[in-house]
């Protein structure tokens, strides 16, 4: 079965799009450079758009062979969660553009290149979104990757962005070579790099008479699946592949950064949780997979948010930040099941949102200081009232207070880990982690509000930011006096994948 | 209007908040106008729903409840408003403290000091977080009570920190954190009790709902060890809010660096909160916790009304006095609750209003000459009923009423609740307590002597006194106070139908009576 091309025309689109920019980059004259951006945000809503072309297909098509969500032989899925992906994306990647050009024209060098790179990271994240077989997988996530090692080190000029990119692709071969060798363990004992064989393979069966088989999960299978886990880890922001965050953080060009801190991160869980799901085909490797996630997610939050609180430099608090998001989504995911990764995607959503919109102050912001420390936020509210509330409504929604989206999608995140008693550990964590967060994020705000600037001259951004500033504010908003816009496909793409349970697994022991 | 009354009651700040937003900063009178004209909409809106009470009882309380809503059909969060008398009286409280918060900041912005500085965002704090309280009081379902528990108390932070003042005592900013943080903190610890009657109930009733109607349902099934312990959650979490003895301390430094409107809203509605949920939640649906852990409670609340005292008598900082003062008249709301009687727990609830009135009162008393003097330190003042006769009238009457003299309706309900104390045989507990109103006599007519009378001290004879318009929402809450001490009838009645059948309920359960046998026997023998 080969499916209907329709199913692929948002990557078919970004492809050629990606293509298309590279040649107009040829013929445009240095001092038109800018209009690049839009031909990037063009290609993006383009594939935006295009991802409601498999819904389409499906309508129009009348045979059911032709409507199926796989293509490829299974290699490449359109369900669910890879369309709630791909929309993320192209939301992310628009705002990025939008919010970035100013920061882009301003570079020295090879400013044309910059969006090219960013809509070849821009499909390898939607291939990420749907890749259903292991060499899909590494091939979109390295697609993703070698992109963004680009646009790390595009500063040529500063070494600090050299150093980033450096950092980012040590660390990055370090993980693919942890990734490749735990798919080469689980296709050495499954035989197959299909999700959906794999799958079949480890799931306990019925035999005809009523008895129930359960495969044994042979020990290198169980390593394999942990590997495959540390390897995401790289992209997720999970510790033990945290440690090139906070430098890159820092290091790379703030548009990168921005880019990398959302579309990179939510390409590697949206990976996380397809393996998941597949592992969760046994019970055994997937309580196994499980609690190996809920340890990380522990250490994470702890690393994440201990480690912002001595930040001065915003960007690099930025970083750490990034880390204990990832903790609070892997503690949802570890839970595995329905409210757990139902409220991971939800949280995806707003933190598209939020992280971007703190990211877009800090452009203008930087623009305007050329400084990322905190101590030239001081009195931001003075110097530019809308920057000031933009970027204080993003930190207080990632500190996941109401009434914001961050603060809907961290709840039920702690609230699936909660369902697992065995996870009681974890959710303690997480609220105690809550509270540190508070303290740093508030920090930034009180700088923010109550201080005096040292220079008191205006900061301009273009209107075009604010807009777009304005429009996430209230999304952020809207998004949790009405979630069920979120939370209602969301939940609807984990129902889809048919493998996590609906209800707590283990009934919850009373507190006592 | 009955009919979406209650919705009228959430819509109406948040709405007032959202325009907020777009009003224009440079328009004063729009930006001092709107949270007043709110807070007068409010004002009627919680009367009306007060006399529904008052004529109707619960059962005509009953009956405007909108029809419950899934928001989010897969966690079971639903839109679903209720109230009951107790309810009625804290948001009458609630607008009270929300007008004479707003129109006090009026009179403060003039004189450019206090929050002279971005009104707007001020008031943009202020709407968030009376939205905040009135959907504490309101909503029915645990999540959405949460949610506005949480929007009550984060824009404190900023109230505090932004408009906030610091002194030898009182770092604005430190004030400001250690609020957040031990609030939020406490918060948290009842978000483990709320989750667990969560949990407990989806695997009782067989789906998940917030809805406290459905986790009532399923509460007969609760067994004694799962509520004593989720009890312990909810109290301690809620507790941290009261504030109850020794998690109160980031209550008093909160009351002193706060601005006069902030301060009001915090002592006069935010400590209310916690009290309120502890009745409205923990009582309901942990009965058996609730039998169980009354003797500690009780004793927690003899240290808090003690301790507190004591430590006011040492301050010399007016908002510290009336800070410590504040958190020992919360402990005879803790006893009210602890005692388990009818008496004493409307006691409580009728103490949360007049506390509310009272407090704020004191608070914006003590603004309106902090504004002029920049300084509340009291060996420095003295003698100021010479420049502010007015305002030193309405103090002494402001501490009359603190320390409990007849007339007041802070007399009438600190009597209740001694009563339902001894009621409940925490004998020696009540006598104690007792001694905290001659303590609080000590420390307040202290206060009165050392700031307001004594010689003219001509340092403050540019000081002027509050005139005209300036004088009305001292009045207001002035009479307010008095109205109710003389006739509280009206307001215990509304809030003792809604206290009797959550107490009862506590009263009927193995633990109450295997506790208090010839407390039983006693209720019995007078039926």
């Amino acid at each position: 079965m080969t499916g209907n091309v329709l199913l692929m025309l948002p990557e078919i689109l970004l492809g050629a799009g990606a293509v298309l920019l590279l040649l107009w980059d040829l013929r445009l004259p240095a001092e038109k450079k800018g209009l690049l951006c839009w031909g990037a945000v063009a290609v993006a809503a383009a594939a935006l758009a295009a991802t409601w072309a498999p819904d389409i297909a499906r309508t129009l098509s009348a045979s059911p062979a032709d409507a199926a969500s796989v293509f490829a032989h299974e290699s490449f899925a359109v369900d669910g969660l890879s369309v709630f992906l791909k929309r993320l994306f192209a939301i992310t990647a628009i705002l990025v553009f939008i919010t970035a050009k100013d920061s882009v024209d301003a570079f020295p060098n090879a400013r044309g290149e910059w969006w090219t790179l960013g809509v070849i990271a821009l499909l390898g994240m939607f291939l990420c979104s749907g890749a259903n077989d292991f060499m899909t997988l590494f091939v979109s996530l390295e697609t993703v990757t070698v992109a963004f090692f680009a646009l790390a080190a595009f500063r040529r000029d500063k070494p600090a962005s050299v150093e980033a990119g450096l950092k980012l692709l040590v660390m990055g071969s370090l993980s693919a070579a942890l990734l490749l060798y735990g798919i080469a363990l689980i296709y050495g004992s499954t035989g197959t790099v299909f999700f959906s064989e794999i799958a079949g393979k480890i799931a306990p069966r019925a035999l005809p008479d009523g008895t129930l088989v359960v495969p044994a999960i042979p020990a290198e299978m169980v390593v394999g699946a942990a590997l495959v886990v540390l390897g995401l880890g790289f992209k997720t922001s999970a510790v033990p592949l945290h440690v090139w965050v906070p430098d890159v953080y820092q290091g790379a060009p703030t548009p990168t950064t921005a880019y990398l801190s959302v579309g990179s991160k939510l390409a590697g869980f949206v990976l996380l949780i397809r393996v998941v799901a597949m592992f969760g085909a046994s019970p055994e490797l997937g309580a196994q997979i499980a609690a190996f996630m809920s340890v990380i997610a522990g250490v994470t939050l702890l690393y994440g948010n201990l480690g912002a609180l001595p930040q001065t430099n915003l960007k690099r608090l930025m970083g750490y930040s990034s880390i204990a998001q990832c903790g609070y989504l892997m503690a949802g995911i570890a839970a595995s099941w329905e409210a757990g990764m139902s409220s991971a995607l939800f949280y995806m959503a707003s933190y598209v949102g939020m992280n971007l919109a703190a990211f877009a102050v800090i452009m203008s912001v930087s623009r305007a200081t050329g400084s990322h420390e905190i101590d030239d936020y001081s009195g931001l509210a003075r110097r530019s009232p809308m920057l000031g509330m933009a970027l204080t409504l993003a930190l207080l929604s990632l500190a996941g207070v109401p009434p914001f989206m961050g603060f809907f999608g961290k709840f039920f995140l702690l609230g699936a880990a909660y369902g697992r008693p065995e996870l009681f550990w974890l959710f303690l964590i997480g609220i105690a982690c809550v509270v540190v967060a508070l303290y740093y994020y508030l920090s930034i705000v009180r700088r923010i509000w109550s201080e005096e600037p040292r220079i008191r001259t205006e900061i301009r951004a273009p209107r075009r930011v604010t807009l777009t500033l304005a429009a996430v504010s209230v999304v952020l908003i809207g998004g949790a006096i009405l979630p069920n816009l979120v939370q209602a496909p969301a939940t609807a793409a984990v129902k889809q994948m048919g493998v996590f349970p609906g209800k707590p697994p283990v009934p919850p022991r009373a507190l006592r | 209007m009955d009919s979406s009354l209650l919705e009228l009651l959430i819509l109406v700040p948040a709405v007032a908040t959202a325009l907020m937003f777009f009003v224009p900063a440079k328009s004063r009178a729009l930006v001092v106008g709107l949270p007043a004209v709110a807070g007068a909409a409010c004002l009627a809106l919680s009367l009306r729903l007060f006399w529904i009470a008052s004529t109707g009882g619960e059962a005509a309380l009953a009956k405007l409840a909108p029809p419950v809503t899934a928001i989010v059909p897969s966690f079971g969060v639903h839109w679903a408003l209720g109230a009951d008398g107790m309810s009625a009286v804290m948001c009458v409280l609630t607008s009270i403290v929300m007008l004479a918060g707003s129109l006090v900041s009026i009179r403060s912005e003039r004189t450019h000091t206090g929050i002279g500085d971005r009104p707007k965002v001020f008031f943009l704090l202020f709407l968030g977080l009376v939205t905040g309280v009135f959907g504490v009081f309101l909503f029915r379902d645990l999540f959405l009570f949460y949610f506005s528990y949480e929007l009550a108390v984060v824009p404190m932070y900023m109230l505090i920190g932004m408009w906030g003042s610091t002194q030898a005592t009182a770092n604005k900013d430190y004030a400001a954190m250690k609020l957040t943080l031990y609030l939020t903190a406490g918060a948290l610890v009842a978000l483990v009790g709320l989750l667990a009657l969560y949990y407990q109930a989806w695997q009782i009733n067989g789906k998940p709902s917030f809805l406290l109607s459905d986790i009532l349902a399923a509460r007969a099934r609760f067994d004694a060890g799962f509520q004593i312990w989720t009890y312990a959650f909810l109290f301690i979490g809620f507790a941290a809010i009261i504030p109850m003895w020794p998690l109160h301390t980031w209550s008093p430094i909160g009351h002193a660096a706060a601005p006069a409107a902030g301060s009001m809203m915090h002592a006069g509605v935010l400590m209310k909160l916690g009290a309120f949920a502890v009745l409205r939640i923990a009582y309901p649906t942990c009965p058996e916790g609730a039998a169980h852990w009354m003797p500690y409670v009780a004793l927690l609340a003899m240290m808090n009304i003690v301790y507190g005292g004591l430590v006011a008598m040492a301050q010399q900082d007016m908002k510290f006095v009336i800070g410590f003062s504040s958190s020992s008249h919360m402990g005879y709301t803790l006893l009210g609750l602890a005692s388990v009687e009818v008496i004493g727990c409307s006691g409580s609830v009728f103490l949360m209003f007049a506390h509310g009135v009272m407090t704020a009162l004191a608070f914006s008393l003590i603004g309106f000459f902090y504004d002029q003097t920049h300084n509340r330190w009291i060996p420095d003042l003295g003698g100021l009923a010479h420049q502010l006769p007015f305002v030193g009238t309405c103090f002494v009457f402001m501490a009359m009423a603190s320390a409990g003299v007849p007339g007041f309706a802070n007399f009438a309900s600190e009597f209740m609740v001694m009563v339902g104390a001894w009621k409940a045989g925490f004998v020696w507990q009540a006598v104690v307590s007792v001694f905290g109103v001659v303590i609080g006599a000590v420390y307040l007519l202290r206060a009165v002597r050392d700031a307001f009378f004594g010689p003219r001290n001509p340092r403050w004879n540019k000081l002027h006194d509050a005139h005209g318009l300036q004088r009305v929402p001292f009045l207001f809450m002035l009479a307010v106070l008095l109205a109710t001490g003389f006739y509280p009838r009206p307001v215990t009645d509304v809030i003792d139908a809604a206290v009797r059948p959550i107490v009862q309920d506590v009263q009927r359960t193995k633990t109450y009576r295997e506790k208090y046998p010839d407390r039983i026997e006693l209720a019995e023998a007078q039926r």
